[in-house]
């Protein structure tokens, strides 16, 4: 049995809407990527199944235009993306980013 | 003795207005000269333009162009602070160039009462050093973003709604990325939420817009350590702020990379889908026989009790409401069951039409169209231009938001 590290995962800007909780700590099997990730959020924790288009594409294979992935506060274009590998106690952010003024 | 027996960094007028931020260490004479000769453009006078314009003019900003074609109006007033009640529909360009000059009569002003677009955003920042984004639609903030790198102007731009804020300084420096490094490609137009729907509390883009002023200020006084690069996250409700590190130039971008594809302003509407504005479109999903006005919903509510579902957000039905409205959310109306709807409803098996509103006329349209495939012995109308017109046409002292 493959076995799961703890990160967390948070949600800024008005993604938070689509899931229960802006802050969420939860399991993720070891080995991730950023990738994975996305499909475990689809999977797991979207609960606004209606405007999931908001935060992700179609087969969650990356976010929505308008939406930035940070991992410990840094922008994921910084490190390798979507093919960056997720280790236990990081945090994974999505943040929404605004239009109004 | 001469009458000159000192060596003056600033005039005597300068030093007595501004000698609390001349005091400022790395800030000092030189910084208040730079900020002085700037030319600095506020591009949307709202929520966020009201603080840059009014705390630049304050610290003595050279010269302030202000564009906005709007009018000033009454829901504006809780976020738009710089604006009196007596100024109600005027123009918010010159309004706010108005008060800024009762402020700091030394600042030179200059008002655009203009709507923003591929062509005339050119000829209007070709004057400026500096801009700062203070809009509230995606279309004007890539053609802002375009305009500043085929200029070469640093931006700072600002964004806000409901309890939140972001701010960040884009096309200022070699590595430092434009809006369009970081979004290739607009969001899809259905899934953006703006303060007219959406709301916005004023403290937030207070926040976010005296933040703006201070990273102008730093630019004109070249002080590093400016947002360039990063993008500030500002959680009011939580009261929390972080700043993140953001992605490098990339050098694969439309218009600020290497090679360039984008070297004229392009059509931005097109581009994303959605006006250059915040002001809600006015669907037609439903056929006009599923549909009725304002004037026929009170004749037959006057003649009996109707059933009435509002899908407006909790929120919204709190404002006011019909007596008879009963609410039941647009995503309440996509997920409960037909049982749970037609309890909510309080119908049965003898009720024949139902009748969907909300704040303008859209969501009802969207409603009646999930409505209808649940309880299909029930015909589901909506009430053009829901609330809106209802205090438009039949009783205006109902509360317009």
């Amino acid at each position: 049995m493959s076995s799961t590290i703890p990160v967390t995962i948070d949600f800024s800007g008005g993604a938070e809407f689509l899931v229960k909780a802006k802050v969420q700590k939860v399991q993720i099997p070891e080995e991730s990527t950023l990738r994975d990730v996305l499909k475990f959020v689809r999977d797991n924790l979207v609960t606004d199944v209606h405007r999931i288009n908001m935060l992700l594409n179609d087969d969650a294979s990356e976010v929505a235009h308008g939406v930035i992935t940070l991992i410990n506060d840094t922008d994921t274009g910084l490190l390798s993306e979507y093919d960056t590998v997720i280790e236990a106690g990081d945090t994974i952010t999505f943040v929404s980013t605004l239009h109004g003024g | 003795m001469s009458d000159n027996d000192w060596v003056a960094g600033i005039s005597k007028k300068d030093a007595g207005r501004y000698s609390r931020q001349l005091l400022v260490d790395d800030f000092g004479v030189s910084g208040q000269k730079n900020l002085k000769n700037s030319r600095v453009l506020i591009v949307g006078a709202g929520g966020l333009g009201c603080p840059v314009a009014t705390y630049l003019g304050a610290a003595g900003v050279g010269t302030l162009g202000i564009i906005d074609y709007d009018h000033i109006s009454l829901d504006n007033l809780h976020r738009q602070v710089a604006y009196k009640e007596a100024q109600i529909g005027h123009s918010k360009a010159k309004g706010l160039a108005d008060n800024i000059k009762l402020q700091n009569s030394d600042v030179n002003t200059v008002v655009h009462n203009v709507s923003l677009d591929s062509s005339n955003a050119m000829d209007i920042f070709k004057n400026y050093d500096i801009v700062c984004d203070c809009t509230d639609n995606v279309a004007t903030r890539y053609l802002i973003n375009d305009v500043c790198v085929l200029l070469n102007i640093p931006l700072v731009s600002g964004s806000a709604l409901r309890w939140d804020g972001q701010i960040s300084v884009y096309h200022y420096g070699p590595e430092c990325p434009c809006y369009r490094c970081l979004f290739p490609s607009p969001p899809d137009p259905n899934s953006v939420t703006n303060c007219n729907e959406g709301g916005v509390l004023g403290p937030i883009v207070g926040t976010i817009g005296s933040m703006q002023a201070l990273e102008v200020m730093k630019i004109a006084a070249n002080v590093d350590s400016t947002l360039a690069g990063k993008l500030l996250l500002f959680d009011g409700r939580e009261g929390k702020s972080r700043t993140i590190r953001l992605r490098k130039r990339d050098t694969k971008c439309a218009v600020c990379g290497d090679n360039p594809t984008i070297t004229a302003p392009v059509d931005y509407v097109l581009f994303c889908g959605a006006g250059a504005h915040d002001k809600i479109e006015n669907l037609k999903l439903l056929e006009p026989t599923d549909r009725l006005n304002v004037e026929e919903y009170r004749d037959i509510r006057g003649a009996q009790k109707q059933f009435l579902l509002d899908t407006r957000p909790p929120v919204e039905f709190e404002i006011a409401h019909l007596p008879e409205a009963i609410n039941i959310t647009l995503n309440e109306c996509r997920s409960l069951t037909p049982h749970d709807l037609s309890s909510r409803l309080e119908v049965d098996s003898n009720t024949s039409d139902v009748y969907v509103i909300c704040h303008r006329g859209n969501d009802s349209q969207r409603a009646v169209l999930l409505l209808r495939e649940k309880l299909n012995s029930i015909r589901f109308r909506d009430i053009i231009g829901g609330y809106e017109e209802w205090a438009l046409k039949i009783n205006d002292k109902f509360p317009l938001y």
